[in-house]
């Protein structure tokens, strides 16, 4: 048992390192910074993601036949923590990591051909029909209907929470095929074209301010047969699929160590009110010590997930238990991030972005200026996904067999 | 001992909820997206309610409510999600102009003809209130402000500035520079630079600004207790009518507990609120930051809990601008750290023990 990277691993370490010195963009880098939502914008998403594809690495978790780069789980790894390191935009999980790794498991051929690379060059842009207004935490009761008509779908219902659907020229939906069955039995798993007369999509504005998500109605909406991904009624296993890949797909440690190690920084030259800064406060400094004991747990915790996945076990509902612990620890890290502003974290801009030439100026520390609506837009962690009590209710009977 | 209301009490109580009506989130967002954020025909309304009046000496013209009559009022505003700057607008500025001896101003602030904005944080000085960055020089002050709230729509600025004093100064004096930016709440602030700027000077003796920022932590206990009220009611009625899995999810135990615990926190904040406000004829006046400083800390506590869990029982609504559980967390968030935060005040509450 050891932590230590092989020689292999040490060169693809630097081999990444000087990519990430020479590729990422400073206004990239910077306009993650002051995002304020879950995910970057495709002003500055897309821009990183065809970099990134043009290196041949935008679908790395993806099988090597598919586009993947065949790099190996602990390649992933290292991978991801340098992206976080280096301030790198965490790019929309929509098409890469969800509804692509989809379609490289259950797609056809011809689906393939069709959908991924287009994804990998980001020409087309994904989001995901999921829940819908009745169907949250219960999402197999969902009510959106797809009836056969010829060599289409002709698809009626609801959608929302979907996010970037404003941006989106695909949407991936559950829909219900059959209403005589098991609830679950009844689903199957459509790819339907925005741009047509039965898709509307009306914002949703969060706590904050932003938009980042959407209802989607779908209105006699119509899509080949050809763009259901697997069987009628294998709609249920294939969310599933998606789901785990949701909750497990990429590395949270990474990330979170780096926000705390900011927010250490941050504390060191915070003003603490008295001729001092935070970082010599103590409750200051327990509480980043709590954050960051935290993290570095769920670090190894992903990572014995990472040993599992790479001796060929399945990580199955690990993924809820890491899902469960990151989301909370998002939180708990945009809240003191929140606090170490003091009057300047309650700042909530209005508009946005806040990069660029017509962004405000931010009152006090420009990190302040994004602190009050990160910490609001944070909430949403705990809730999608699978919202945290889901997580535990998967865990208690998958996990516990209680 | 009796907890009970009186006449009077009630009456204003009534009054208030007729006022407020139901939370009608399309009226606060466009109130919003007037310029300042709010409008001054509405706080006239509110003058003309007493609400002010409420606040301030009978020897300057006000109605000297007790304490507990005010805290029942910054109650009953968190209750109805008041869009209402009340506090920070109408009893920070009434009582400190009463402490600084302006009895002038203090009648035009309870008729609501004026509004005033006060300026009490210096940049980089955290919560700290001992003005050390603003100064008095030739009769004239210099230095720097920010979390001016309410300031974009102020007639007046009352300043705190070294040496224990207190400066009044036309919004629109030269040498104000101002730089408004929305907070939390969805009101508006501002930082405020003073070069050179001609002001009234008024004596702020510490002892009695501290009495003015424990009777303002008292009321920011207060009101967040109204909004954890709301918060819990609106919560608890979502859990009664949202189905999933075939039941209404206020069946799961899961949330059956974190809702009781909710409600004994709420209960012990209320019970926090009504002792110090109790407390407030008997005790003196060195005592009083101390026990505001810690029920602020301990109702602060309670409110923010039940808030973020109000919106996780909300679910992805609860994410949402468009309901009041959001618009009461957000004002909680700002009373929270409105002089002292947590840490901060429950520091002062220790060390003063």
């Amino acid at each position: 048992m050891d932590l230590d990277l092989t020689q292999d691993e040490l060169e693809f370490r630097e081999e990444v390192r000087d990519f990430l010195r020479t590729s990422l963009p400073d206004y990239v880098r910077d306009g993650a910074k002051r995002t304020p939502g879950v995910f970057v914008e495709p002003d500055i998403g897309l821009v990183w993601h065809r970099i990134l594809n043009d290196k041949g690495w935008v679908a790395y978790h993806w099988p090597e036949d598919c586009g993947g780069t065949g790099w190996t789980p602990m390649q992933r790894y290292i991978f991801e923590k340098e992206c976080a390191i280096a301030g790198a935009p965490a790019l929309s999980v929509l098409g890469l990591r969800l509804v692509g790794p989809v379609i490289c498991a259950f797609g056809t051929q011809e689906q393939k051909d069709r959908f991924l690379p287009a994804i990998r060059a980001g020409t087309d842009y994904w989001c995901q029909g999921y829940s819908e207004p009745q169907s949250g935490s219960d999402l197999a009761s969902l009510r959106t209907r797809a009836r056969r008509n010829g060599d289409e779908y002709v698809v009626d219902g609801s959608k929302i929470w979907t996010t970037h659907a404003h941006h989106a020229n695909w949407i991936f939906c559950l829909v219900r095929t059959d209403g005589e069955v098991k609830k679950q039995a009844g689903i199957s798993f459509l790819l339907v074209p925005m741009d047509q007369p039965g898709v509307t999509v009306t914002p949703i504005i969060t706590m904050a301010g932003d938009h980042e998500v959407n209802q989607v109605f779908l209105d006699g909406a119509r899509t080949s047969v050809d763009n259901r991904i697997g069987e009628e009624g294998q709609g249920w296993t294939i969310a599933k699929f998606l789901l785990e890949n949701e909750r497990g797909g990429s590395f949270h440690a990474p990330r979170l160590i780096r926000a705390i190690d900011h927010l250490e920084q941050l504390a060191g030259v915070a003003p603490s009110g008295h001729n001092g800064s935070l970082g010599g406060d103590i409750q200051i400094t327990i509480r980043i010590a709590r954050l960051r004991l935290e993290a570095e747990a769920l670090e190894t915790t992903e990572l014995r997930i990472l040993a599992d996945i790479a001796k060929g076990r399945p990580a199955g509902p690990q993924t809820s238990l890491v899902k469960l612990i990151s989301s909370e620890l998002h939180q708990r890290i945009d809240a003191l991030a929140m606090d170490l502003h003091g009057y300047d974290g309650l700042q909530l801009p209005t508009v946005r972005p806040l990069y660029g030439n017509e962004a405000p100026p931010a009152i006090g520390d420009e990190d302040a200026q994004v602190a009050a609506a990160r910490y609001l837009n944070s909430r949403a962690w705990t809730v999608f996904g699978g919202s945290s009590e889901v997580q535990k209710n998967i865990i208690a009977k998958t996990v516990l067999r209680l | 001992m009796n907890f009970d209301l009186d006449d009077h009490q009630q009456l204003t109580l009534d009054m208030i909820g007729r006022f407020l009506g139901p939370v009608d989130i399309a009226a606060r967002h466009a109130m919003r997206k007037v310029e300042g954020g709010y409008s001054r025909a509405r706080w006239q309304e509110v003058a003309d309610l007493g609400l002010l009046a409420l606040a301030a000496p009978e020897a300057m013209g006000g109605i000297g409510g007790t304490m507990v009559d005010l805290a029942l009022v910054a109650e009953a505003l968190g209750k109805g999600v008041a869009i209402d700057p009340w506090l920070e607008n109408g009893v920070l500025p009434v009582r400190l102009a009463a402490a600084a001896g302006d009895g002038r101003l203090v009648r035009d602030l309870v008729a609501g003809t004026h509004f005033a904005a006060v300026a009490f944080a210096e940049p980089g000085r955290r919560y700290e209130t001992d003005a050390v960055g603003t100064r008095l020089d030739a009769g004239h002050i210099a230095g720097a402000k920010t979390f001016v709230l309410g300031a974009p729509l102020a007639d007046t600025l009352l300043i705190t500035i070294a040496g224990h004093k207190l400066a009044k100064v036309a919004g629109d004096a030269a040498g104000v520079v101002r730089q408004d930016y929305p907070v939390i709440d969805g009101s508006y602030a501002a930082t405020v630079d003073l070069h050179r700027t001609s002001a009234e000077i008024f004596d702020l003796p510490e002892a009695k600004f501290q009495r003015v920022i424990g009777d303002v932590r008292m009321l920011a206990a207060a009101e967040m207790l109204g909004l954890a009220q709301r918060m819990f009611d609106d919560t608890l009625a979502y859990v009664g009518e949202r189905q999933q899995f075939g039941a209404a999810i206020g069946s799961f135990q899961a949330l059956q507990h974190r809702l009781v615990e909710c409600y004994a926190a709420l209960e012990q904040a209320r019970s926090m609120v009504l002792r110090s406000a109790m407390l407030d004829p008997t005790t003196d006046d060195a005592n009083w930051p101390r026990i505001t400083a810690g029920a602020k800390a301990f109702v602060g506590e309670a409110a923010t809990r039940i808030g973020l869990e109000a919106v996780q029982m909300h679910g992805g609504m609860g994410q949402t601008d468009e309901l009041a559980i959001g618009h009461a967390l957000k004002r909680v968030m700002l009373l929270d750290k409105l002089f002292g935060d947590q840490d901060h005040c429950l520091r002062s509450f220790a060390r003063a023990a």
